[in-house]
């Protein structure tokens, strides 16, 4: 997904302004002259400065690109499938993955990726399992990190 | 340091459960460092459980030789997936990338490990004979030193990250806003929380890096023909590790030298760590190098410099952590929580009361950096059937990883979300041209460059000139003006004459 720089130097110069609000907002301490606005002002100063540098090169360069070029989206529907799940079965790991469990979460997220992106059902069947279980093992009992079990906590404990 | 004190250094090394400690290390820190989006501060602190149960040299031996493994191998994802496995490895992830891609994927690797590893026994050599020295010299810099450095090691991403520097510029800034996140230094004020309390901490660098890099680049993969089988992949050509190495090392003697000393230097300061020098070590070698041009396109010669500076730093940053019980980066403050669970107080009556403890524990660097040699050998034999596996297979594996890594970083989901968001920014930034290295350069230096910026300010009473009045301050405050002018010249001219790019397309036959 490509975005002109016509989009990107007013969007980053609104974002600096943004922040230099934000930035005057913050609480200050008496008698303390440089606090922690400072910094993030400058940056939003740097961000206005940038924003206008692109916008003033998109300016010269002259018009012709899109202003939001998705053609590179063009692809079998596979493969997009396979983004919106990488994506979409992320978000969804972030909110069943307590109740769910690691390995569970982890299984299916691998398996349907597994097989979106053409990967046989063999494949498919084997390695998952065996990866996450791997990984499960790896790091919940020898590096001590607290992955749920969930679901199959009575399997797995 | 009297012999005595090298001998008994010696016989508790050369002990079991030590070297013991050492081999482990280094074939997790392997593993750790070759899986993408885990990083060597990671496996850091996820051995601190495990040294529970260990004495306090051995204990350290794990961490020396997981770290030194961890890093070098960090190299591997980065040269086979453009993946870095570590911040450090970011600075020259494109260039060897650009050598595997150019069927040269066994000279990267070969010189990630063999480097590394001379680096790391350079870095080591200075530890052992000079530390104390340099500590001293480093304990005498003030806040307005320690602000210029970091400018300077912010400013090598105008040098790294191509001929757009709004483009690299603007993506440093997203790495300084993002270090703002969280409880400000100075003043203990909230910054940019909106209420979260898992902001309170800060954005940690380990989910962003995840994101930036391995999310990013898996979802690119999706547009761009690498989303099918292993045979999609770039060539690795014949893998025959070391090969050619002695050759690179007489042909750029100067860089792996350059790079060993600079590592060693940046390391050895406290607060810095040893992942700014890989930064500086590509920024001077290009600078410096007779052949500018080449870098970008998978030339070695950045490649020797940086990565020797990489594990050079890793050791030095031990000299202000064993000398003066001050951390040169996160893997030593780590290591000196270890040191102080253990009743050990790292600093200078240490030297004092029980010289043969520091000692030994730097001699366990040399050994790490050592067993680098035949290890790095088996890693780079391996590494070809990480290319060998089908993308269908590795991508959700690496997608899992990246998971567990961000969770990891705190055991909460708050680094997956981070992750995420970091994954969908850095795949815009990197689709519209955005480098996405200055990004994680500015989020690891920000709260650096800040603490000294506003300690410098409040000094100098907001007078700029007070920057420039300490003879060291001064002359790194000069090298950075000459820096940014010549930096600006060189925009200008690039505009003036029109990209290379542009005019070699223009001139072509085809």
């Amino acid at each position: 997904m490509k975005i002109s720089d016509r989009i990107t130097g007013p969007a980053l110069s609104l974002f600096g302004a943004a922040v230099i609000v934000g930035a005057t907002k913050l609480p200050t301490v008496p008698g303390v002259r440089f606090g922690a606005d400072l910094m993030p002002m400058l940056v939003g100063i740097g961000f206005i400065g940038l924003g206008i540098a692109i916008s003033m090169g998109a300016f010269i360069a002259g018009g012709g690109q899109k202003l939001i070029d998705l053609s590179e989206w063009h692809v079998p529907m596979r493969k997009k499938l396979a983004a919106v799940w990488t994506l979409a079965g992320l978000l969804l790991g972030i909110f069943l993955f307590e109740t769910v469990g690691f390995p569970l979460y982890a299984f299916i997220y691998m398996a349907v990726l597994m097989l979106l992106m053409g990967a046989s059902w063999m494949v498919t069947v084997i390695v998952s399992p065996t990866v996450v279980l791997l990984l499960y093992v790896g790091f919940s009992k020898g590096l001590l990190v607290p992955l749920p079990a969930g679901l199959l906590g009575g399997i797995l404990s | 340091m009297s012999a005595d004190t090298l001998l008994q250094a010696l016989s508790i090394v050369f002990q079991v459960d030590v070297l013991l400690a050492i081999l482990l290390g280094a074939v997790y820190g392997l593993f750790i460092g070759a899986l993408p989006g885990l990083t060597a501060t990671m496996s850091t602190a996820l051995l601190v459980p495990v040294t529970f149960y260990m004495a306090p040299v051995p204990a350290i031996a794990l961490i020396v030789s997981s770290t030194a493994m961890a890093i070098s191998a960090g190299d591997m994802p980065g040269t086979l997936l453009r993946i870095p496995g570590t911040p450090a490895s970011a600075a020259y992830t494109d260039e060897s990338y650009q050598m595997t891609l150019k069927g040269k994927a066994s000279t990267a690797l070969s010189i990630g490990f063999f480097f590394s590893a001379m680096g790391g026994l350079v870095g080591a050599t200075v530890l052992l004979v000079t530390g104390p020295l340099l500590a001293k010299i480093s304990l005498n810099f003030s806040s307005f030193e320690f602000f210029w450095l970091a400018v300077l090691g912010l400013l090598t991403c105008a040098l790294v990250s191509g001929s757009d520097a709004a483009r690299g510029f603007t993506s440093l800034l997203i790495g300084l806003l993002i270090s703002t996140v969280g409880l400000d230094i100075t003043t203990g004020a909230p910054r940019f929380v909106f209420g979260q309390m898992e902001l309170m901490g800060g954005v940690s660098f380990i989910p962003v890096m995840i994101g930036m890099f391995a999310f990013s680049e898996i979802l690119r993969g999706f547009t761009t023909g690498q989303t099918g089988s292993g045979a999609e992949m770039p060539k690795l050509g014949k893998i025959v590790p070391y090969q050619g190495i002695f050759g690179l090392f007489r042909k750029y003697p100067f860089s792996f030298v350059r790079g060993a000393s600079l590592g060693t230097a940046v390391g050895a300061l406290p607060g810095i760590g040893g992942d700014l020098a890989a930064w500086i070590a590509y920024g001077m070698s290009k600078r410096f190098s007779k052949t500018p041009e080449k870098y970008g396109t998978g030339h070695p010669e950045g490649l020797i410099e940086s990565t020797s500076s990489n594990n050079a730093g890793l050791s030095s940053a031990w000299i202000p952590a064993l000398v003066f019980g001050i951390p040169g980066d996160a893997v030593t403050a780590i290591a000196v929580g270890v040191l102080f669970m253990k009743g050990v107080n790292p600093g200078p009556r240490l030297f004092v009361e029980n010289p043969s403890m520091p000692t030994a524990i730097i001699l366990c660097f040399f050994v790490a950096n050592l067993l680098l040699f035949p290890l790095g050998f088996a890693a780079i034999k391996l590494a070809r059937h990480v290319l060998s596996i089908p993308r269908s297979v590795i991508v959700p594996i690496i997608l899992v990883c990246c998971f567990l890594g961000s969770y990891a970083v705190n055991n909460t989901l708050f680094g997956v979300w981070v992750m995420l968001i970091a994954g969908v920014v850095g795949y815009l930034m990197e689709r519209n041209g955005f480098p996405i290295a200055p990004v994680i350069l500015g989020l690891v230096l920000g709260p650096v460059l800040e603490r000294n910026f506003i300690m410098s300010m409040q000094i100098s009473g907001g007078n700029l000139l007070g920057f420039f009045e300490r003879p060291i301050a001064a002359f790194l405050g000069v090298v950075v003006c000459l820096i940014l002018v010549a930096t600006a010249v060189r925009s200008i001219l690039y505009f003036r004459r029109g990209a290379p790019g542009e005019k070699d397309a223009v001139q072509s036959p085809q």
